[in-house]
């Protein structure tokens, strides 16, 4: 009777304790810089999903590099040292870091502009103060709080995303490349990196229609040799018009690096879109189905700056296809290939 | 006693019931045809009971030659399976297979076009000699036939169906999957072939594949079709009886004037009646094509349905959806179903349905 009360009293002890360290929360700390960055929409310089040369440039395309505007991830304050992607990862490619808290965390945010122009980094559903704009090579530190309301609603999985971005110059932040993912996962269901206990892989995909003549930099990008090889004019009107790309995370025409997955895993999709003039996408997988909303499905709709969880289980081994079905979008190369091992 | 052998015996006929092992294998077989293709057989705008609009200054006409998927009695591809009276709005939609979860599916495929075609199925599980999408997926050459089949040539197509082919925890008891032409995947939809597998939960199937707790399904494509895209558009161009007035090919105003919105392929209200009874509990199945705006807002006139568990007479549906929506018609009468995009329904995205009493 002793033993089995003190037992009693042991777990009680430990449950109130894990309430406790659960309603602390963690406090989760990145190092973020906004960097520029020479970005290329086809590296490989071939449509790798067809297996073939990418399309003639338009009249008024500049090429296919552009100085873009990024998130990324350094070690420390002292931002030396990037924080090197490992190679299953490579496939994020232009989007920011993948920022990620627990229902009942700290987010904190130690943010270096090293760009020419103010920026900022503002997060979507958490709780955080306004931001200011950022000025050139200033540091500034945030918290920013995730509440209950934050994480995964009573329809939700075990995790939801949210995006973080800069709006100092409205759309043309984000497309100028500051956009990345917040991922939340639901109050004791994350392990200590933060991701859903229940998953095996968590793969983020941006759909983005980027008008490169609208970034903060497409002033530059015309005057530069290196991405302007043809000098372009400004005031060619094809220009306003053919710096348009679709995307994958940044990559067009297949040249994502391809994204590996495991027969059996258990894979969460997180899509968001981007809020350009017509991001409307139709994600589609062939080879395997995902549950999308409990549904079976092989196709999705994520429309302008919206975000889509679906779970996926492989079960078919080969090279397969990740795309946008719109015929615009298929035929300017808003494709990518996945791999499932056996 | 007896009854607790009854009991076991009960339970072993429902092991039986589930044992994969007999699992039915379901062999079709599917051309992709050439046929000439009417968007408005009726000649009139039924919806409205007045004239068309008068044609486009570089619109055709209402006739264009399109690919379709048709059901072949067997593999010598001699006899078209009829179809039945009350699928007569299925137009140029179709066939609708039917399969349940366990089960395999066989498709016998014959190209009867000018160009390579293929059948690539959503859905399904399929190996890469089954896929029947052309892209670098590092397949060998032998897995490649089946991406685009070349003209008179056949090829056969094996799916199988597991759960994960079959409906999620949200979905009702079935859910169906579009299978299309996927060799040149732009152009191949436009030009026609697109048809539909419904997939039962394990379980769940009648005798003729359809859903248990079904009275009777109806099936609607929404979709823009580009005449432009077609692969026949140089074809159509040349053709007299297509192109009566001669028309010559104008890149950039052609498109707009050579794309029709319509339902199971047709417009302004000339898809035949879907029929059904008050009482009856029927399932829709919405499916949508890819052109550039395939964003549609089917809704519903007289009734109501369930869709996601919501009650609704409207819903949203992007580019290759495929959706269910459930309904017990209370309301007797002729209907109209149409999509709310203003410039779908201009362009005669509407169609009409009967409840009867």
């Amino acid at each position: 009777m002793t033993l089995r009360r003190s037992t009693f009293t042991i777990a009680i002890a430990v449950a109130l304790l894990s309430i406790a360290a659960a309603a602390l929360g963690r406090e989760r700390t990145y190092y973020i810089a906004a960097d520029e960055v020479t970005w290329n929409y086809a590296p490989a310089g071939r449509d790798l999903t067809f297996g073939r040369a990418l399309p003639h440039l338009l009249p008024g395309q500049l090429g296919w590099t552009y100085q873009k505007l990024l998130y990324r991830r350094y070690s420390d304050a002292t931002f030396r040292v990037l924080t090197v992607l490992p190679q299953q990862d490579r496939y994020l490619g232009s989007i920011g870091p993948i920022l990620r808290a627990e229902v009942g965390d700290s987010v904190v945010i130690v943010f270096k502009n090293n760009t020419r122009v103010p920026v900022d980094i503002e997060p979507t559903g958490l709780a955080a103060p306004v931001a200011v704009p950022v000025p050139r090579g200033a540091v500034r530190t945030y918290r920013w709080t995730v509440p209950e309301r934050a994480g995964p609603g009573p329809s939700d999985l075990t995790s939801v995303l949210w995006i973080y971005k800069s709006d100092v110059h409205g759309i043309a932040d984000p497309t100028a490349g500051l956009i990345g993912p917040i991922i939340v996962t639901k109050q004791g269901s994350a392990r200590d990196n933060g991701s859903p206990v229940d998953v095996d892989r968590e793969l983020v995909v941006a759909f983005r229609e980027t008008d490169e003549s609208i970034s903060e930099l497409f002033g530059e990008n015309v005057s530069s040799a290196t991405t302007n090889p043809r000098r372009l004019k400004k005031t060619m009107p094809a220009v306003s018009t053919d710096n348009l790309f679709v995307s994958l995370n940044g990559f067009s025409y297949g040249n994502m690096p391809m994204i590996s997955l495991r027969r059996g895993e258990r894979v969460r999709w997180y899509l968001f879109a981007s809020g350009s003039t017509f991001d409307f996408h139709a994600p589609t997988w062939t080879g395997q189905t995902v549950v999308w909303n409990g549904r079976t499905v092989d196709t999705i709709a994520l429309d302008v700056s919206n975000r889509q969880l679906a779970d996926m289980v492989p079960d078919n081994p080969g090279v397969w296809e990740l795309y946008c079905i719109l015929n615009l979008h298929v035929e300017a190369g808003m494709d990518a290939r996945f791999t499932v091992l056996p | 006693m007896r009854c607790a052998f009854l009991v076991v015996l009960v339970c072993l006929c429902s092991l039986a019931a589930a044992d994969p092992a007999l699992a039915r294998t379901r062999t079709y077989y599917i051309a992709a045809d050439e046929i000439i293709w009417n968007f408005a057989p009726l000649g009139r705008d039924v919806i409205g009971n007045k004239p068309l609009p008068p044609l486009a200054p570089l619109q055709l006409g209402w006739m264009y030659r399109k690919a379709a998927y048709r059901e072949y009695t067997d593999a010598t591809f001699r006899t078209l399976r009829p179809r039945p009276a009350n699928e007569a709005y299925l137009g140029l939609f179709g066939p609708i297979l039917r399969t349940e979860v366990g089960d395999s599916v066989i498709i016998v495929f014959k190209n009867n076009t000018r160009f390579h075609m293929s059948v690539h199925a959503h859905g399904m599980l399929y190996d890469k000699a089954s896929e029947g999408a052309l892209y670098a997926d590092g397949a060998p050459a032998r897995d490649k036939l089946n991406d685009a089949v070349p003209p008179g040539q056949k090829y056969t197509y094996s799916w199988h169906v597991p759960e994960r082919a079959g409906p999620g925890p949200g979905d009702p008891s079935s859910v169906a999957w579009m299978f299309h032409s996927h060799t040149d995947e732009v152009h191949d939809v436009n030009t026609g072939p697109v048809g539909a597998i419904v997939v039962t939960a394990r379980g769940m199937a009648k005798a003729d594949g359809s859903p248990k707790d079904v009275d009777r399904e109806a099936f609607v494509f929404f979709a823009e079709e580009d005449e432009q895209q077609s692969r026949f558009v140089n074809a159509n161009i040349a053709d007299a009886r297509i192109n009566p007035r001669h028309l010559k090919f104008n890149a950039t105003r052609f498109r707009l004037m050579n794309q029709f919105f319509t339902m199971n392929g047709f417009v302004y209200g000339n898809m035949p009646l879907v029929s059904m009874h008050k009482g009856d509990r029927v399932r829709w199945y919405i499916m949508t094509t890819m052109s550039d705006f395939d964003f549609h807002t089917p809704h519903w006139h007289g009734n109501t349905l369930l869709v996601d568990g919501m009650r609704t007479d409207l819903f949203s549906t992007g580019p290759m959806e495929m959706k269910t929506a459930d309904m017990i018609p209370d309301s007797p009468g002729v209907w109209l179903l149409h999509c709310h995009v203003n410039l779908h329904l201009d362009g005669g995205m509407e169609a009409r349905y009967e409840v009867l009493k």
